[in-house]
């Protein structure tokens, strides 16, 4: 008992001792062992989805490492909102050849031109920042879906990364559009529920509906957007306004132009004046428009090919408004 | 396929309440050309249901192989289709 005693007095002050140096050295070590059990997968992911990328660009005759070969369509709109912040505007004060319509690129959200504009501080191009925000931010979503795979390679493991990898539609991975960054919004949002924290959750979701349709159709805010821009009567001049790009009008905008062009077929089946339509004042009629079929009102006003002065070097789509065919046809 | 797995697990009763959230969020991103109309670009959409893939992660190997395959072969279509411009 004695012997107990005594061994336990000697073993305290051990104790005491190596108390202080514990925790950094086990905080580094766990540190090391997490970062050597999350980081090698998601970045061989990472590797295997840009060499994919670049053997998909080789295969098509397209110079992968090149600004170009990352920029299609809604990309010039996001790269106008990084380097000089939205505009609204008539299209006739730069434009005299328009029809007096609203142009801008007010259409298209915000959190990915933000981002990209704080890196572009650093003095690296607009351009440059936001491909490398779009790389990081895939570097990133690797990290976290591994992290929800839980972090141990299996089979299944190891094939459910291959398939983040070769997921449909992950070539907007590598480019010059939001689908990056809100896929990392998403993921940090069930990151959050995982974990059961509310902060998580709430800055993934703000980051998701920030960035793209997808996170703010979920919630009220991308109906509140999309009244605005109806009320402005931006959503039915987007057939024509420089504003669209060739081929751009997705998200907000197409929403806003079936809906609007649902309020043209009622005003027409009512006898209201088009007119008063267009200028966007008829908010009542835009809410009882639903359930009627787009009508093909704009398709007479548009020339069969345009490029978008200042804006766009892509031709825009004359019948996107009226035929889904052609529209349809072009993708 | 995750639809199928998904009810796999919940048969089984190990789907976890983050996993339906994210099963939840998927179904948002393939169910969003059907409400905003046909223009909006689908595969752009598409792409954001990767946040369902963590849900696979007790599929059998054999299962995903093929879809893995088959997706690998849709990545390098859409790639070419991409950088011929024609992609959305």
């Amino acid at each position: 008992m004695s012997d107990r005693v005594a061994s336990s007095h000697a073993a305290v002050p051990a104790v005491e001792v190596m108390v202080p140096a514990r925790p950094a050295s086990a905080t580094r070590s766990s540190r090391q062992e997490r970062a050597k059990r999350l980081l090698p997968v998601p970045l061989a992911a990472y590797l295997a989805s840009t060499l994919l990328a670049w053997a998909t660009a080789a295969l098509s005759g397209e110079e992968f490492w090149s600004l170009a070969a990352r920029e299609r369509w809604d990309s010039v709109h996001y790269l106008s909102i990084a380097s000089r912040g939205y505009e609204m505007f008539r299209c006739r004060e730069r434009y005299p050849k328009f029809p007096d319509v609203w142009c801008g690129n007010t259409a298209w959200f915000p959190g990915y031109p933000m981002v990209t504009r704080v890196v572009s501080w650093t003095g690296l191009p607009v351009d440059v920042s936001a491909v490398l925000v779009t790389e990081l931010c895939l570097v990133a979503v690797f990290v976290l879906l591994w992290h929800l795979l839980g972090a141990r390679l299996t089979p299944g493991t190891g094939a459910a990364m291959a398939l983040a990898v070769v997921f449909p539609g992950a070539i907007y991975f590598h480019a010059v559009f939001p689908v990056t960054l809100g896929a990392l919004g998403l993921l940090i949002c069930v990151l959050g529920i995982q974990r059961e924290s509310l902060p998580y959750a709430g800055v993934g979701a703000w980051i998701a509906f920030s960035t793209h349709l997808v996170g703010g159709r979920t919630n009220h805010v991308g109906a509140q957007h999309r009244v605005r821009v109806a009320q402005f009567g931006l959503a039915h001049t987007c057939g024509e306004g420089p504003g669209c790009g060739g081929g751009g009008c997705d998200g907000i905008l197409a929403s806003c132009r079936i809906r609007v062009s649902r309020d043209r077929s009622l005003g027409r089946l009512l006898g209201a004046p088009a007119r008063r339509l267009r200028s966007g004042r008829s908010q009542e009629s835009v809410r009882a428009g639903r359930g009627l079929l787009p009508h093909p009102f704009f398709f007479s006003r548009t020339s069969p090919t345009r490029t978008t002065p200042g804006w766009s070097s892509t031709p825009a789509t004359p019948t996107r408004h009226s035929s889904s065919s052609t529209w349809s046809s072009l993708r | 396929m995750i639809l199928a797995v998904v009810v796999w697990r919940v048969v089984n009763r190990d789907l976890e309440p983050w996993e339906i959230a994210a099963v939840l969020l998927a179904a948002g991103v393939l169910a969003m050309p059907f409400v905003t109309g046909a223009e909006t670009s689908w595969y752009r959409n598409h792409a954001l249901a990767v946040v369902a893939v963590p849900v696979l992660r007790k599929a059998p190997f054999w299962l995903l192989l093929p879809l893995v395959l088959r997706c690998a072969e849709q990545y390098l279509f859409l790639g070419a289709m991409w950088y011929g411009g024609s992609l959305v």
